[in-house]
């Protein structure tokens, strides 16, 4: 049996005519933290979806800490965290409001202990009788993290999470990130910020056009390709996606 | 191309685009059968022939739009309401500016004559049509008038005003930016306004003022009241409220067009007093339209059912730098236990959070008045007090049952804090480790458990308040005690298996058309009206349909049950309505597992991330 805390399998994602994702294989490992990153539309929120339980595959599966996330959803959802790129916020929930809620709905006996320190961690103690509506785009991206990790999720699934936060927020998040992988969390990332990939990362997943084109660590990927010797995960990408670099100009 | 020849191409192709819109939308066929419905129902109203021709006699059924005594109160309120904007200043929503027009419009190189002109022609439009609309619904009323001048007298009323809270707010503002703490002068002009309004009002009352201590009437009283104000000086200070209101009392052609002139005068001239401003209310107008933004969104998205309306306060006191206290809820959760319990309360929120003691506190008036009023007519007729007071509570009681008896009918539309609230956030709930049986069942229980209260409050009313007795009034068909007992417990049962059927069904329609119960952002159009008609009637037929089985199954027990020698009709008719609840539940079960499923299969990316 797999020891991998996210197995995927063949999956496909279909829209109508548009098949978003295609045949997509990949998994994580306890305390791995995987990248997503691809070109706008290349299939990464709606593999994020499919993961989430949000959308449901067209065909392949999807496991979640051993569990089926379409055959046996409850448990494996009980597994996971998603931080959506846009905070879905309950606009009459205060800060504490939602913490309470998730508390409930994951079952987190411990939550009162817990709740203290993880808004400490995010700078939201102060904050804990405001409405979304009291808070910035940040402050309320914090909440959407902290609502996500107050269960220790073993699988953590994280979409742009660093949107709005400012610096000292973005160090924090990510330490938070790194601290639940050392915690044994499997972590899928994805983000355009490539710099913030490279730097939390265990291994990278390109994918375009809804395929994978490369999965690895950065040194696995550009050893397959010689000729990015030296090169950081941004050439690595512009060359695995097919584009050109903007900065060396057009090309005779 | 000139400034107003740029900001007319803007109006021109807003409208036109927006048209666009509509009429792509009614590529589908539930939005194309949606406004079929509404043209067929409108067709009878808007008749050619009823346009500009009078089709009814003067003074004919129906009589003014509105009658002398309503105009007066009517008057009244708004010599109130102009003069909080004079004396507390008013709003800018008439130039509120959005966001696309603030970063475009107030960057380019426009006077603020201009931007205020380009604004009022737009304000206008949409007042166009809150009077067309208006006009459909009075169109019954005073066929004497054609609905084009019908039109024209709500227009030049509603115009008038917003015209007037613009100038005055500007006016008051008087050179120095819109929305700047207000100084002492500001102050001193404000509570001198609100002095002539009180001494004015108050001569004129006063003079009859000992006749209307002695009114033996409340017919009387108001008649008298009505009189005072229409004699100097408080007539002086109405007069330009009633003079716009005149048009909408006229019951002839010949009545109208002696009237309307001046309320159209008085519309005209606001014009060059609004345009001629100094004042800098740009910034205060962007404010303005940020939060007709936030509020137009919050009503988008859950049609007020999620209590949108306090994200909405709460934003704009933390726009002005205030804090936004928010009540605890009324019930604690536990972080172990049933966790579709959590949904429950987690839509409790919005109800309990929006629901002040104030409000409690007048509803509870309101309520009160019409059984004082009833015990008081009852003493006026010579009854004695111990007969007012129990012709009171009879009255109360009546008002209850109706209340509980709307809130049945009613109150699963209204009452929304389920999936129609829940829907937007699909994206989160799909997260949820919650079957989706249990989630739907949570979903329906949220309305459902808001109804069941209030309709337990107004039923123990209904059942204790009653005084039966003396064979007069309405106590003279009270039942006893004991059956209304009986009658009380049946009602409640009723009562549930309704709410839970009736939240269910307006639950189905929304999982199974999303579109129909939010339309998305660009929602509106005269189709969604047919569209939300049509949806009503498809919720009453279903759930006649879900009552078939469980009805037939009790009608079987009495059927059955006649036969036996040894059943007493008690004894038949507890086990019919245990058998109703029973194969009820059942079906109730049934239901939230298939709409589990009906959740399951709505594609969250189609649904929610249009491209």
């Amino acid at each position: 049996m797999n020891s991998d805390t996210i197995v995927v399998r063949d999956l496909v994602k279909q829209y109508g005519d548009l098949v978003a994702v295609k045949g997509l294989s990949f998994s994580v490992a306890p305390g791995e933290v995987l990248g997503l990153v691809g070109p706008n539309g290349a299939g990464k929120t709606s593999t994020l979806h499919c993961l989430a339980g949000i959308g449901r595959p067209t065909s392949g599966a999807i496991l979640i800490a051993g569990h089926d996330l379409h055959v046996d959803p409850v448990p494996a959802k009980r597994a996971l965290a998603f931080v959506p790129d846009e905070p879905q916020l309950f606009e009459y929930m205060t800060v504490d409001d939602h913490l309470t809620f998730i508390a409930r709905l994951y079952g987190v006996a411990d939550a009162a202990q817990r709740v203290g320190p993880l808004l400490e961690e995010l700078e939201l103690s102060d904050k804990r009788d405001s409405l979304p509506a009291e808070l910035s785009r940040g402050m309320k991206q914090k909440l959407a993290i902290a609502c996500a990790l107050l269960h220790s999720p073993s699988a953590l699934l994280l979409d742009e999470p660093l949107t709005g936060l400012d610096p000292v927020g973005i160090r924090r998040m990510k330490a938070a990130i790194l601290g639940r992988a050392k915690q044994g969390a499997a972590v899928i990332l994805s983000s355009h910020l490539l710099h913030l990939v490279e730097e939390l990362c265990t291994r990278i997943l390109i994918i375009q056009n809804g395929k994978a084109m490369a999965l690895g660590t950065i040194q696995e990927i550009i050893a397959e390709r010689p000729q990015l010797a030296g090169g950081d995960l941004e050439d690595v990408f512009l060359a695995v996606t097919g584009n050109t670099d903007p900065s060396s100009g057009p090309t005779a | 191309m000139t400034t107003a020849a740029a900001l007319g191409f803007l109006v021109r192709r807003s409208i036109r685009n927006r048209a666009r819109m509509q009429v792509r939308r009614l590529k589908n066929i539930r939005y194309l059968f949606g406004l079929l419905f509404i043209i067929i129902y409108f067709g009878a109203v808007l008749r050619p022939d009823r346009l500009f021709r009078a089709t009814g006699a003067p003074g004919g059924p129906g009589g003014a739009l509105l009658k002398e005594g309503i105009a007066i109160a009517i008057a009244v309120g708004l010599l109130i309401i102009v003069g909080r904007w004079w004396v507390m200043g008013g709003t800018l929503a008439t130039v509120a500016l959005s966001r696309a027009e603030a970063q475009m419009l107030l960057p380019a190189p426009l006077s603020r004559q201009q931007l205020l002109g380009y604004k009022l022609v737009r304000a206008h439009l949409a007042m166009l049509m809150s009077a067309v609309i208006l006009t459909l619904i009075t169109s019954r009323r005073n066929p004497a008038i054609p609905i084009a001048a019908r039109l024209l007298s709500y227009f030049t009323l509603f115009a008038t005003l917003q015209l007037h809270q613009l100038a005055a707010t500007l006016t008051r503002s008087g050179g120095r930016p819109v929305g700047a703490p207000a100084r002492m002068r500001e102050w001193l002009v404000g509570g001198a306004a609100a002095a002539v309004v009180v001494l004015t009002l108050g001569v004129s009352v006063a003079r009859v003022w000992p006749e209307m201590q002695a009114a033996t009437s409340v017919s009387t009283w108001f008649g008298l009241l009505g009189d005072a104000l229409s004699s100097r000086p408080a007539s002086i200070l109405l007069w330009p409220f009633r003079a716009v209101l005149a048009p909408l009392s006229a019951t002839s052609m010949s009545e109208w067009w002696s009237r309307f002139p001046i309320a159209l005068l008085i519309l005209l001239v606001h014009y060059p007093w609004a345009l001629s401003t100094t004042a800098p209310f740009e910034e205060a107008a962007v404010v303005a339209g940020e939060r007709r933004e936030r509020v137009r969104a919050a009503f988008r998205a859950g049609r007020s059912g999620r209590g949108s309306a306090l994200g909405v306060l709460a934003a704009a006191r933390a726009a002005a730098g205030k804090k936004f206290k928010v009540s605890k809820s009324w019930f604690r959760l536990a972080p172990t236990g049933r966790p579709w319990v959590s949904i429950v309360w987690k839509n409790s929120l919005p109800v309990t959070r929006q629901l002040r003691w104030l409000t409690l506190l007048l509803a509870a008036f309101a309520f009160s008045v019409i059984p004082a009023v009833v015990g008081w007519s009852w003493i006026e007729r010579g009854g004695s007090m111990a007969d007012a007071i129990g012709e009171g509570r009879n009255a109360a009681a009546a008002i209850a049952l109706a209340i509980a008896a709307f809130s049945v009918l009613l109150g699963p539309i209204y009452t929304r804090n389920d999936f129609r609230g829940d829907l937007p956030y699909l994206r989160v709930l799909r997260t949820y480790p919650l079957s989706s049986a249990s989630l739907v069942g949570a979903e329906i229980l949220s309305s459902a458990a808001v109804l069941f209260t209030l309709q337990l409050v107004m039923l123990t009313i209904a059942w204790l308040a009653p005084v039966p007795g003396n064979d007069v009034g309405m106590s003279a068909n009270i039942p006893s005690f004991g059956t209304r007992t009986v009658l009380f417990v049946v009602a409640l049962v009723v009562c549930a298996v309704m709410d839970l059927l009736g939240v269910a069904v307006r639950n189905a329609v929304a999982l199974f058309f999303p579109g129909w119960v939010k339309l998305g952002n660009d929602a509106g159009g005269v189709e969604s009206i047919g569209y939300n008609v049509l949806g009503t009637f498809g919720s009453f037929l279903l759930l006649a349909l879900l009552f078939v089985v469980p009805g037939g199954a009790a009608i079987g027990v009495l059927w059955g049950g006649s036969g036996l020698r040894s059943t007493t009709g008690l004894t038949l008719g507890v086990g019919a309505v245990i058998v109703f609840i029973v194969v009820m539940a059942l079906e109730l079960a049934l239901v939230f597992r298939w709409l589990g499923g009906v959740y399951d299969d709505i594609d969250a990316g189609e649904l929610l991330e249009p491209a």
